[in-house]
């Protein structure tokens, strides 16, 4: 082994003694005999729940987690929609907002309208506008009001890794944003994710999600951090959906076209969203891709109304879909699906160069490297309706040997003119590559699968 | 020599490795779960008696984690901007937590390199082949990796002045 200097020995010895500092919190024995079949050798714990797609286990508990004033700003201004000095979200349409159907409900019944609870941590107010604890998630929305617009900032001091067309600063570090996370739901630790935060009029606009509830309510913890500084804040969600009903779809609810197949699971109605179980069976693209208008988005048709899916996820041929409540007799519509096709796709390291597939050309129109970071850009003519995108890529160097490339960031552009797909990666210290190949296309599969949901 | 007992006697520390790899405490807890089911289905193969179940179990599970984390980037919608905030997962003392809440701000192509390199004293060519990827990817990420940490380091240094 190498020699490791301090930074790597102290990095190495914290982290064993983390690591060794690790307690059981799940019944392992009762989970592997659950699928197994077999009789437990002991009493089983309660609350073994499956989630979508595998196990979660909540345990209620009825500690209430005291409120931690760590010498910071933490205040609970009452519950109200317009109190007195702060802006509401009400006339500010904000993209998050809008665009997830659960929390433009909760919007619409006049739960985001205000701030639960607010801290300052590094200088920054942190607000809790509200959440909503449906089937698939609990969302807590938050503000911070004083945030710059993203061109203006400059919380990182690091330079810039390349100043080339293509290679951008991608390596902007977490922290830089104030983080949000949902730290204890009744009191058993979580963990909660944060897409990409939105910057707004109103400032920086995000959501910081976790699982479902196992109860009505429970009393919820967040942490808040920012420039070294943390809070926690607590209080008290409630299941948003407690009128809601999932069925299970009929035996054989299922379409098949062009080798994909739709097959139903079952639907959940809720008062604020209707979820639609399926799998896809059949070889799904592995690569990255994007529709626009619509034209790959799942919808819901009910009478004369047709609304899209707020929320898409899936995962082993297992997906869920979010959309808009609405009343059956309703169908599902999938226009269309991609599927994976093995390519030998090579094009040189020559801006130019090109390479067709199904009668479609693909151009490498550029590329750039900067150390080991490297980026491409291709247009195709992706309004042919033939191909959706191509994945699996390698880079080749002179003597011909393949290097596999995950890639950091992709783009695709939208609008006129040709599908422009930009990727950025990283090459193995010391390749010199001259070409990159594609070894997987994703074919269009035009639809539409028309599944008919439980009543 | 039962199952369950050396998994119960091996839990913690793998619950730790499942959280380090995945970041997030929902995956680690899936990953523990197949690597359970997978470990007591092949269980009479093992070999070398109780001594060897620990490393056994944690190469089961590495595996389990690997799955989760190639299948991260099969999920559509295509998002690559997800980002995750570290569990609360403090370890027996402060500064064992704050190096793994310095990890655990690492993005998915970072953190497991570190976690098997310097949690696990795996060689590089074993963090490559547990992960799939080259030896070369490796020794790169594993440098972006501590140039970010010293980083991070440094700066917590500073704010603490």
């Amino acid at each position: 082994m190498m020699q490791r200097d301090d930074f790597e020995n102290q990095l190495g010895q914290g982290l064993k003694r983390w690591a060794e500092g690790g307690k059981p919190s799940l019944d392992l024995e009762a989970c592997v005999r659950e699928q197994t079949g077999e009789a437990p050798e002991q009493e089983r714990l309660p609350s073994l729940r499956r989630r979508q797609p595998a196990w979660v286990r909540w345990v209620a508990t009825s500690a209430a987690a005291a409120v931690l004033m760590l010498g910071l700003t933490v205040t609970f201004p009452s519950w109200a929609g317009a109190a007195a000095g702060w802006p509401v979200v009400g006339p500010v349409v904000t993209e998050i907002i809008m665009k997830d159907a659960g929390l433009k409900w909760a919007y619409d019944e006049g739960m985001v309208q205000g701030s639960v609870a607010e801290a300052t941590v590094g200088g920054k107010q942190v607000r809790i506008l509200g959440f909503v604890a449906t089937q698939t998630r609990t969302a807590v929305i938050f503000q911070v009001p004083d945030w710059p617009k993203p061109e203006e900032e400059t919380h990182s001091d690091k330079p810039a890794r390349s100043t080339g067309r293509l290679l951008g600063n991608w390596t902007r570090p977490v922290y830089e944003y104030p983080g949000v996370g949902i730290s204890s739901v009744a009191g058993e630790g979580v963990g909660s994710w944060v897409p990409q935060p939105v910057w707004t009029p109103i400032g920086l606009v995000g959501i910081v999600e976790t699982l479902p509830l196992d109860m009505e309510s429970a009393p919820v913890q967040l942490t808040v951090s920012y420039g070294g500084e943390k809070a926690t804040l607590d209080f008290t969600i409630e299941r948003t959906d407690k009128n809601s009903r999932t069925v299970a779809a009929e035996p054989g609810a299922a379409q098949t076209i062009g080798g994909m197949t739709v097959k139903l699971d079952s639907v959940s109605y809720t008062p604020a969203e209707t979820l639609v179980r399926y799998t896809i069976d059949g070889r799904t693209f592995s690569g990255s891709y994007s529709w626009t208008d619509n034209q790959g988005t799942s919808a819901l048709e009910s009478g004369s109304e047709r609304v899209y899916s707020t929320q898409s996820t899936g995962t082993g041929g297992k997906y869920f879909n979010v959309f808009p409540a609405v009343q059956p007799p309703a169908r599902l519509v999938i226009p269309t699906l991609v599927t994976g096709v093995d390519a030998d796709l090579l094009w040189k390291l020559e801006p130019g160069t090109t390479q067709t597939f199904s009668g479609i050309t693909i151009t490498l129109n550029d590329w750039e490297r900067n150390g080991d970071q490297i980026a491409f850009e291709w247009y195709y003519d992706r309004k042919a309706g033939v191909i959706a995108g191509f994945s699996q890529f390698e880079a080749i160097d002179a003597e011909g040997k393949a290097y596999p490339l995950e890639f950091k960031s992709s783009s695709t552009s939208t609008g006129p003119g040709p599908e422009r797909r930009t990727l950025e990666s990283e090459l193995p210290a010391g390749v010199q590559a001259v070409a990159v190949r594609a070894k997987e296309v994703g074919l269009i599969v035009n639809g539409p699968w028309i599944l008919d949901l439980p009543r | 020599m039962n199952y369950f007992d050396l998994l119960r006697a091996h839990q913690g520390y793998l619950e730790r490795i499942a959280l380090a790899m995945l970041g997030n405490r929902p995956d680690a807890e899936d990953a523990l779960q197949e690597a359970a089911l997978a470990g007591y289905r092949s269980f009479a193969q093992l070999r070398g008696g109780e001594h060897a179940f620990g490393s056994w179990m944690r190469q089961i599970l590495i595996h389990k984690c690997r799955r989760i984390l190639d299948g991260r980037r099969r999920t559509f919608p295509v998002d690559d901007l997800s980002s995750y905030i570290p569990d609360s997962a403090p370890g027996p003392d402060a500064e064992s937590t704050a190096v793994w809440e310095m990890v655990a701000r690492l993005s998915d192509h970072l953190r497991p390199v570190v976690v098997l390199r310097y949690m696990l004293d795996m060689s590089q060519q074993e963090v490559a082949d547990a992960l799939g990827i080259p030896v070369g990817t490796v020794k790169s990420r594993l440098g972006k990796a501590l140039e970010l940490l010293r980083e991070m380091d440094a700066m917590a240094r500073r704010k603490a002045l």
